[in-house]
């Protein structure tokens, strides 16, 4: 990768102020057109490192570089205001960040087409499935073109077909648009069906140690995940995260 | 069905203590003992249907009504302001929560001499009893709700830059809606109960619900003194449920626990 990298943790540790310590000495870079995935045991600091990499929170020794602050985090939980339709809460990226009315209304839109929600729009998040929260989450995200996008086991609450769904789109915006991302996620098929990249954590405090690239190109179609070359490289991550688990 | 599901039981508890009252009144009460507790349609003849007597209760109705909803309303502006400064900054919590819990044990019945002493009988004074008492709930309660935006919200918010105005507009005052107009309409009852017991311990002045029942108690007028009674504790039904209908047409739409609320 000849591009100055978006996101660089050098040597990065985390310890809390109770003495947990979450991770030991990171290294990880990720360049536009990177599609990075993380996959640890639970408990391993992956939130914590998603958290270091948006600035959320600060490491206790190593540096946390970011080339750019177009950056959009998709939570765990959808994180809509209650009170807001559809429409508004997928504005909110655009609003906080100060954007005149109009110009705010055009990028909800067209983030609310490419998720599919149009029909959905006045509605408020309480009318709608756990699926459809997590694509209005996923749209208010993509308002601002974000050059970084940092997901923290996304679709981690969801069924296993809304869950594949939005896989598949994931893949697709990302083939499309091209940015850098991590992935944290605890499905090892989820990380090696949308990456370029699968990083393995130790326990904790984490630490990387396992580094497999993903050779398939995009757009990736949903059989893919049937794929024989597929399931040796899910088996091989699988394996190094067994080892880590024992 | 579901119409007569929800009325029925609070009918049939209506029913039942209006039998237990006549009960009371003409198997537990001798004829001359009565007055202790007159039936209730003697009451409802002698006390409201009387234009004689059912004129000055209304007007002391009115007085108190003014008073009791001033009071909710400096009540609210003042609980707000410091709910609002307390969540921006701990010290300030730290600084004032103390006090307030103070306001709210402190025994307000003792205090009201002391303020028709200090700031004499009219409204001013009844006023401040009402604040007193209606305050605690609306500050605990905005507080509350305040407090109780999620961490992923605020992360969302600080992800975007946002600052603490936008925070506070944005994202705490919409989401302590719900709890604000619980506060709302705890206080509301407070207030009215303000201002009758105000009304009932300053006893100079225009007279307001508290002070005519105080009178006819003196009078040994049963019958006005119960419809008084009636009356006021009506209105103070009345303004709680006003406050949860507006909080229904605020917040219903999107929050559970005010969309779920018995009392419709």
């Amino acid at each position: 990768m000849t591009a100055e990298p978006l996101l660089r943790l050098a040597e990065v540790g985390m310890r809390f102020a109770d003495g947990t310590a979450a991770l030991h000495e990171v290294d990880l870079e990720v360049s536009a057109g990177q599609f990075l995935a993380v996959v640890g045991p639970s408990g391993c600091g992956k939130s914590t490192l998603l958290r270091l990499a948006a600035g959320l929170a600060k490491p206790s020794s190593g540096a946390v570089l970011r080339r750019t602050d177009e950056v959009a985090y998709v939570f765990q939980d959808p994180a809509l205001l209650p009170w807001r339709t559809v429409r508004a809460n997928v504005e909110l990226a655009a609003e906080l960040r100060g954007l005149p009315k109009p110009e705010r209304r055009r990028l909800a839109a067209q983030a609310i087409e490419l998720v599919g929600l149009e029909q959905f729009a006045g509605h408020r998040p309480g009318a709608l499935s756990g699926g459809m929260r997590m694509r209005v989450s996923l749209a208010r995200s993509l308002t601002l073109r974000p050059e970084l996008f940092l997901f923290d086991e996304p679709f981690g609450a969801l069924d296993e077909i809304s869950r594949e769904r939005l896989g598949d789109e994931v893949a697709k915006l990302f083939g499309a648009r091209g940015f850098g991302a991590v992935f944290v996620t605890h499905s090892v098929t989820e990380a090696v069906f949308l990456s370029t990249r699968v990083i393995v954590l130790s326990g904790r405090p984490g630490r990387v140690v396992g580094d497999f690239p993903v050779p398939f190109d995009y757009p990736r179609p949903p059989e893919l995940r049937f794929d024989e070359r597929f399931a040796h490289l899910a088996g091989a991550v699988s394996a190094c995260l067994r080892g880590e688990a024992a | 069905m579901s119409r007569v599901r929800r009325y029925a039981p609070p009918l049939v508890v209506l029913l039942l203590v209006l039998a237990a009252w006549y009960a009371v009144s003409y198997l537990g009460l001798s004829p001359e003992r009565r007055f202790l507790l007159p039936p209730p349609d003697e009451v409802l003849r002698v006390g409201l249907l009387d234009p004689d007597n059912l004129a000055p209760l209304l007007d002391g109705l009115a007085l108190s009504a003014e008073v009791a909803m001033i009071g909710l309303v400096l009540a609210f502006v003042l609980g707000v302001a410091a709910a609002v400064a307390m969540s921006q900054a701990r010290w300030v919590e730290r600084s004032l929560y103390p006090y307030a819990v103070v306001l709210q044990t402190i025994p307000i019945l003792a205090l009201v001499p002391l303020f028709g002493f200090w700031f004499g009988f009219g409204l001013p004074s009844r006023i401040l009893v009402c604040v007193l008492i209606a305050l605690f709930p609306l500050i605990a309660n905005t507080l509350h709700g305040l407090r109780s935006a999620e961490r992923v919200h605020h992360d969302l918010f600080t992800l975007y830059g946002a600052g603490r105005l936008t925070r506070l507009w944005k994202l705490q005052l919409p989401g302590a809606l719900p709890s604000i107009f619980t506060g709302l309409r705890v206080s509301a009852g407070l207030s009215v109960v303000g201002a009758v017991v105000g009304d009932f311990f300053f006893k100079q002045g225009e007279p307001g619900i508290g002070m005519l029942i105080d009178l006819y108690r003196a009078n040994l007028q049963s019958e006005q003194m119960f419809a008084a009674v009636l009356l006021a504790s009506g209105f103070g039904v009345l303004v709680f449920w006003a406050f949860g209908l507006l909080a229904r047409r605020v917040a219903g739409s999107w929050h559970e626990s005010v969309a779920d609320s018995p009392d419709r």
